[in-house]
């Protein structure tokens, strides 16, 4: 077999395995059913891994609902702090000494922390684990205000030819980061916008957020800054 | 649970996640009545403690389990400016416990140990339930396999499962094609899959 043969033969190999992966993608995302004659049709090795992933799937099913369950006995009470090793007598007559016992000691964390954290920054609300956030720095509306509008920030450093993209989301709602829907999101050449007779009306209490869109690149995500009308 | 409410005008509202988000920003820049509503969220800690050693089967003596306690509120305190309002406040603590209390079981012994070497503490390793492949995962589990993945992989997992949110959603707040979310999310599942099968971590076979 010359070069060019083995070259092609791997290319069917490649291609092969990409369709099965393409189709293996599908069943897990849910696009198609396990028993699809496609998948049948698949080497028995590839179902043997889609099958895995779908026990896979099964178990973080599993595991979510196993943290709800969980949750729920927490947020009810009905898990004494003592549990692991219980003694019916003794969390019977100290569950409540103890748990008052344990939030004097939260509250006296927090003030020794207080008293240590001389320098440490807040972290800007909306930063996390999906990447760094752009430096934009958002000027008004910021906490208490009369009126929302104008929406002015600043970056130094801007590219040129950058755009904006300002959202805005309902305070009273889910936050920025958890996924909450913007009841705006505009697309603005400069640093400063004001809504218009036709936009809909803001809540009196909002989140907001400004990302970068360069002009060649993706989106960058922004700071998110919080602002209520002071009445 | 009206921790948060002293900020807000309707006392008698739910606070969400963004209220509580606001709450955390205002205590870590030293807001003293934000760190006072607090003082409940972090009072459940015992509780959470509690039910993850029950339902991992781990058996703490009750004065090692006040420790570990201890050990995790000081370490929620330090990472208390990561939350990030993704969940509810009470579901980061919780899942921030889940990580890390095999760590905290560690350290609390390890201090035991020091202070008086010859003293046997009743204490057993969390079980992970990835060990059992017929069993459920266990929220311990769980946790330390999310934390293997990347960030956005694991936000996508995340929502998938434990917000049972669609595709088409996931795509739209993570900013995502949806293509992208699916091809993250099948890659993750894979990757999973690949540590439930490592040697030592048992799990599904296969």
């Amino acid at each position: 077999m010359n070069d060019r043969s083995m070259a092609g033969g791997m290319d069917e190999n490649e291609k092969r395995t990409n369709d099965a992966d393409e189709l293996m993608a599908a069943v897990v995302a849910g696009d198609i059913v396990r028993n699809d004659p496609r998948v049948e049709a698949l080497p028995a090795k590839q179902r043997a891994q889609l099958d895995a992933l779908l026990r896979t799937q099964a178990r973080l099913d599993e595991a979510a609902e196993d943290e709800q369950a969980l949750l729920a006995e927490i947020e009810r009470g009905d898990v004494a702090p003592t549990a692991a090793t219980p003694g019916p007598r003794r969390l019977a007559s100290t569950f409540w000494l103890r748990a008052a016992g344990i939030a004097a000691m939260a509250a006296g964390l927090l003030l020794l922390a207080q008293t240590l954290r001389t320098t440490d920054p807040v972290t800007p609300i909306g930063s996390g684990q999906l990447g760094s956030e752009v430096a934009i720095e958002l000027l008004a509306p910021r906490g208490a205000v009369d009126a929302f509008a104008p929406f002015r920030w600043q970056m130094a450093d801007a590219p040129p030819l950058s755009r904006f993209v300002l959202l805005i989301w309902d305070g009273g709602g889910a936050a920025p980061e958890a996924g909450g829907r913007p009841l705006i999101e505009r697309d603005v050449d400069g640093t400063q916008w004001t809504p218009a007779a036709g936009d809909p009306p803001l809540p009196d209490r909002i989140a907001w957020r400004v990302d970068l869109r360069p002009l060649d690149g993706a989106r960058q995500r922004g700071p998110v800054e919080s602002a209520w009308r002071d009445r | 649970m009206n921790a948060s409410n002293s900020h807000t005008d309707d006392a008698s509202r739910e606070p969400t996640a963004f209220d509580e988000l606001e709450l955390v920003r205002r205590a870590v820049a030293g807001d003293p009545t934000a760190r006072a509503a607090l003082a409940p969220y972090f009072a459940k800690v015992p509780r959470i403690v509690a039910a993850l050693c029950r339902q991992s089967g781990t058996r703490v003596a009750p004065q090692d389990q006040d420790d570990v306690v201890q050990d995790c509120l000081a370490l929620l305190w330090r990472k208390l400016p990561d939350f990030a309002g993704r969940a509810r406040l009470t579901t980061w603590l919780f899942r921030v416990v889940s990580l890390e209390l095999k760590n905290a079981l560690r350290r609390v012994a390890k201090r035991k140990r020091s202070a008086a070497p010859a003293d046997a503490h009743e204490r057993e390793e969390p079980s992970s339930s990835a060990d059992d492949p017929s069993g459920r995962l266990g929220t311990l589990a769980a946790e330390e396999l999310l934390a293997r993945l990347e960030p956005t992989p694991m936000e996508v997992v995340r929502r998938r499962h434990w917000e049972e949110q669609t595709f088409e959603e996931i795509a739209a707040e993570l900013g995502l094609k949806v293509s992208q979310a699916k091809s993250l999310y099948y890659r993750a599942l894979q990757r999973l899959h690949g540590f439930l099968t490592e040697p030592g971590a048992g799990g599904t076979r296969g």
